[in-house]
């Protein structure tokens, strides 16, 4: 028995850096033109893959995502995790707010309908969609759109809307304002307020308002019509989410977890809880 | 015969003199040494500065490299930089990127002025924009130009393509504040920065090295050599200040134990000469330092001390002398020479002064009949005996002299003729009264007193006082005169030959 157990042991220690250890970054001319980067961790075929997309202006190496691949890597989950192009071929860095923003929402979801294509054409027709944060928002943007490829699940991980206080008189005078500008036909970068940018978000006015679509009338409309079945999960303390964010949910029949004392990233003490929540919902879809 | 010439190796001079040379000498010394060490110091000063300078020049030299390498690295970074990629790619936005995120965003550190983005020919992105750089990438990746005198590194590297097969896509140019970098980016230890002057009228550069040789700079100073030459400054002060105390402690040193010793017996000696000590200058309370000086005071003293006794024993002697010069051997009283001594002596007294002076001349009538009949020893007896009788009549101060033979004479000083007569009638009735038959001497013994009187202020007569006085005794001497005669000027007349003979 004792035997048994050290092996056991060796086994785990030689098995999971080599299963974290086989990360690959996968450069993918995108239909925009532009190349995009993608962490990919192959695991077992019998198993759907899942794609993980980072949130507002950050890359596939934050850490919640860095959270979700090690975990669902770790479970032999094939992962792909891409990061965004927003424009900038090979993106491998975060973006500022004060960056020039000229990405558009139709632009992200090209870019995850061509990783969905890459995925299946490396022979993953089973994949599932986790999101975190604005990229949740973006693969609901991406399901709503009739895609050609759709996943078998839709996590959506901290999932809120992108403009919560859309209507603020300075969301709203930033509205007219890049209003003004697309009827002065003026393509100059002006400052908005977007996500956690506020009065610092430097984007063309088309650029800009793709986005203010994404309100919360819209992200609970296309959670209840999905096309996927979803799961949201939330953190008890996540202050980027509208107050009662949960409640509504409930109110409109979308599965959510909630994960109690978690903030928006779930980093801390409920990293461990997080990635087993993760692991479970992933788990009956995949077997 | 003369004494042999001896060699002199020092000239005569007092103490105070060979302290002041020795003063001077000291000083000398001091001021030589002072001036080698200055001199030794000053030239290890420039020999380490001369090293500190090629240091300087060598850190100054690694200090340029290391901007120019910290330059290549920024070009290296802002090339990875996505957002200058993402002009280079879609330059729509050039303005603002270059605005408000180049040279903003604090991707660039501030000495790097100005930034501009090439496209894959080396045109610039922005022809409409207004740069400091060049609307082309030149040839030189590294040149540097002057502008109002200082130096501006103008940096140009090519970005390439990520991929297996990197092609440049694009071109990043710098504008680099030299000197601010070589500030910011480095830590001086050798060169004064503060003080680097450049040649503006030189350039463009292409090399750090030529750039080195344009530059005019001051290494710093070295610490050790100023608190060194501080040292050396505060060890001369030190030994002046000290080499002064010595002095002074050794100059009275030589004053207390050599000088004043010197001083004492040479005043003692000096006294000794004149022969008149003073309390003070007397050595034997006196004790010396110096074991010489101290042997030479004991010998001195001894001699002294050997002279008085000397003196002591040559006038006892000249005191035994005086005494048989001037007193009659016989009597006791004084002699003839005494008598004229003290008669110079009373007329150069008197002279002029109211004082009296009365002479007494006494004489034994006969004494040359006593002698034959019985004898010179009775005859000596009798003038014993003559000299103590008018010796005990006498007044303290007068003096009996015996002038010879059986003549005695009294010098009676203030005392008029009358106490002279009171005083000879005495003595001779005395004398008359005296057992002269104790001696075996049948006859009775006569004298005769012959007395003369006079005043100071009467010189004339005072110089004959003695002649009067043996004139009266002539006449006393006569047959049937009294035995005691004052003078009259009519017994001159009648003077005895011998008399005239005796002054």
């Amino acid at each position: 028995m004792r035997h048994f157990s050290l092996l056991l042991l060796l086994q785990t220690l030689f098995l999971l850096p080599l299963s974290q250890a086989s990360a690959d970054e996968v450069v993918l001319s995108l239909s925009n033109g532009k190349q995009g980067v993608a962490d990919f961790r192959p695991g077992s075929k019998e198993k759907p893959a899942v794609l993980l997309l980072h949130g507002f202006l950050q890359t596939n190496q934050f850490s919640t995502i860095q959270l979700m691949a090690d975990e669902l890597a770790t479970s032999n989950y094939t992962v792909l995790a891409p990061t965004l192009t927003l424009n900038i071929s090979q993106r491998r860095n975060s973006l500022g707010c004060n960056a020039v923003q000229n990405h558009r929402a139709d632009d992200s979801r090209r870019e995850i309908s061509d990783w969905f294509a890459w995925l299946k054409k490396q022979g993953y027709p089973r994949i599932i969609a986790i999101g975190h944060s604005s990229g949740s928002m973006r693969l609901l943007h991406y399901l709503s759109e009739k895609p050609a490829i759709l996943p078998q699940q839709f996590i959506a991980v901290s999932i809120g809307p992108i403009n919560s206080q859309l209507d603020s008189p300075k969301m709203q005078q930033h509205i007219r304002q890049a209003k003004e500008h697309i009827s002065k036909n003026d393509p100059q970068i002006d400052h908005y307020s977007l996500g956690f940018c506020r009065n610092n978000y430097a984007a063309p006015a088309q650029a800009y308002l793709s986005y203010i679509a994404w309100n919360e009338q819209w992200v609970l409309q296309r959670l209840q019509n999905s096309p996927v079945p979803i799961h949201v999960v939330l953190g008890s303390a996540d202050s980027w989410v509208p107050a009662g964010w949960a409640a509504t949910l409930s109110s409109q029949a979308i599965p959510h977890t909630l994960l109690d004392g978690a903030g928006h990233n779930f980093s801390g003490t409920q990293e461990f809880e997080f990635q087993e929540l993760i692991v479970n919902l992933v788990t009956p879809v995949g077997e | 015969m003369n004494p042999p010439r001896q060699f002199k190796l020092l000239p005569r001079l007092p103490i105070g003199g060979y302290l002041f040379v020795f003063f001077i000498l000291s000083a000398l010394c001091y001021a030589l040494i002072g001036a080698w060490m200055l001199q030794h110091g000053k030239e290890i000063s420039e020999l380490a500065m001369e090293e500190r300078q090629l240091s300087a020049t060598s850190e100054l030299r690694s200090a340029m490299l290391h901007v120019q390498e910290r330059i290549t690295e920024i070009s290296n970074s802002i090339s990875q930089w996505e957002e200058a990629r993402q002009q280079l790619m879609d330059p729509t936005y050039y303005e603002y990127w270059h605005t408000s995120r180049a040279m903003q965003a604090g991707y660039i550190p501030h000495y790097v002025q100005d930034l501009e983005l090439y496209d894959a020919q080396g045109v610039i992105l922005l022809k409409d924009h207004h740069t400091s750089l060049p609307f082309s990438v030149p040839v030189e990746p590294f040149t540097i130009h002057f502008e109002e005198g200082l130096p501006y590194l103008y940096s140009f590297s090519p970005v390439s393509e990520r991929g297996e097969t990197p092609t440049t896509i694009g071109f990043i140019g710098l504008k680099v504040d030299f000197h601010q970098a070589l500030l910011d980016l480095n830590r001086f230890i050798y060169a004064d920065v503060n003080n680097i002057y450049y040649h503006a009228s030189y350039g463009p550069y292409y090399d750090i090295e030529t750039l080195l040789s344009s530059i005019i700079f001051l290494p710093r100073p070295i610490a050790e050599i100023g608190q060194l030459e501080q040292l050396m400054h505060a060890t001369l002060q030190h030994f002046a200040i000290i080499s002064l105390l010595l002095l002074l402690i050794g100059s009275g040193l030589v004053f207390l134990i050599l000088y004043k010793p010197l001083h004492a017996l040479s005043r003692y000696i000096n006294a000794l000469r004149q022969g008149y000590i003073i309390p003070e200058q007397t050595l034997e309370a006196k004790q010396f330092c110096i074991n010489e000086l101290e042997l030479l005071r004991h010998s001195i003293v001894e001699y002294q001390q050997e002279l008085e006794q000397m003196h002591c024993s040559l006038d006892q002697k000249n005191s035994e002398l005086w005494m048989m010069a001037h007193h009659d051997a016989l009597t006791g009283v004084q002699n003839r020479r005494a008598y004229e001594e003290d008669w110079q002596k009373l007329q150069q007294l008197m002279r002029g002064q109211r004082i009296d002076l009365s002479v007494l001349l006494i004489d034994c009538d006969h004494f040359k009949a006593i002698n034959d009949s019985y004898g010179h020893g009775v005859g000596d007896t009798v003038l014993q005996t003559v000299a103590n009788i008018l010796q005990r009549n006498l007044r303290d101060g007068d003096q009996v002299y015996r002038l010879g033979g059986d003549e005695f004479a009294i010098h009676l000083l203030n005392s008029s003729h009358e106490d002279a007569e009171r005083l000879a009638t005495r003595c001779v009735r005395e004398l008359e009264n005296y057992d002269f038959k104790q001696f075996d001497i049948r006859e009775p013994v006569r004298f005769s007193v012959g007395i003369a009187s006079g005043n100071g202020t009467d010189i004339s007569s005072l110089q004959q006082l003695h002649k009067h006085a043996d004139s009266a005794m002539y006449q006393a001497k006569r047959p049937n005169s009294s035995k005691i005669i004052l003078y009259n000027p009519s017994f001159d007349d009648l003077s005895h030959p011998l008399l005239k003979s005796f002054h």
